[in-house]
């Protein structure tokens, strides 16, 4: 049990860092890095946590799908020879305003939680009975996924196709 | 004990998403503020579900996934649209309706 908390402590703290880092660098690039840690990192708390299906789900979609797509987004948008990609940000004094009094607001509610239990799930039985749920109770739900995966990816070929002269 | 400090560090998290999306230029850095925000909430999900014996939480946080994915993709293909439109990534640039 101490080992996990050490760890949790760990892999939390390199979140907050890369979370901060990404608030604040200029460089697309290095934020498209440090987000890939971030997603590490959270890939880590769900094995602590118990959900290790979720953490694997995590590392595939996130970390060699998402992350993959953004860097071709940043590739194709902008010139990578030899420039840094450098963005610029406006409104920063709203922007911090507003999110940090929602900060505030959130960790209020936090505090309010009552205690909770020790964790009773194990980790041995939790992909099977996720694949129970995705066969059973969450039918309806996967087979829409299904289907929105499909149309989205029509969608996005049929957006980005090159317009008809 | 540890798991409200990690309530609180999810609630940093969404809210530097919140920062990103609203103050980033580039439409790149928005779309990172935007799965920043999904990761904490599904952080939430997971946390929240470890009491659970039935896992609805972790069901949840595995659909969000699929959604943050298909979002992604139209979203980076809209982008491109508006790259090959307007020879910029910023969305501040794109002001014009039908322009």
């Amino acid at each position: 049990m101490e080992i996990a908390e050490l760890f949790t402590w760990i892999f939390g703290g390199l979140l907050a860092i890369s979370t901060g880092v990404l608030m604040f660098t200029r460089n697309l690039f290095y934020a498209a890095i440090t987000l890939m840690l971030a997603f590490l990192a959270v890939a880590a708390l769900y094995i602590l946590y118990g959900a290790e299906f979720v953490a694997i789900s995590q590392v595939v979609v996130y970390v060699g799908g998402v992350l993959v797509l953004l860097i071709f987004g940043i590739l194709l948008t902008h010139r990578v020879d030899g420039y840094k990609v450098e963005v610029s940000s406006y409104r920063v004094i709203p922007g911090l305003l507003i999110s940090g009094s929602f900060f505030y607001l959130l960790v209020n509610l936090i505090r309010q939680l009552p205690e909770a239990n020790d964790p009773t799930t194990s980790g041995s039985k939790t992909i099977e009975q996720i694949g129970i749920n995705l066969l059973t109770e969450n039918i309806l739900v996967f087979e829409a996924m299904a289907l929105l995966l499909l149309v989205a990816l029509i969608g996005a070929a049929t957006i980005a196709k090159p317009e008809q002269p | 004990m540890i798991t409200s400090q990690l309530l609180i560090l999810s609630a940093f998290m969404f809210c530097a998403g919140l920062f990103i999306a609203l103050t980033k230029k580039n439409a790149i850095y928005i779309l990172i503020g935007i799965e920043l925000m999904l990761n904490a909430a599904n952080i939430n999900f997971v946390l929240f579900s470890q009491n659970d014996p039935t896992l609805q939480g972790q069901m949840a946080a595995i659909f969000v996934m699929v959604i943050a994915a298909a979002e992604m993709a139209v979203a980076l293909a809209i982008l491109f649209k508006i790259y090959r439109h307007y020879q910029t990534a910023d969305v501040s640039d794109a002001n014009e309706l039908k322009g």
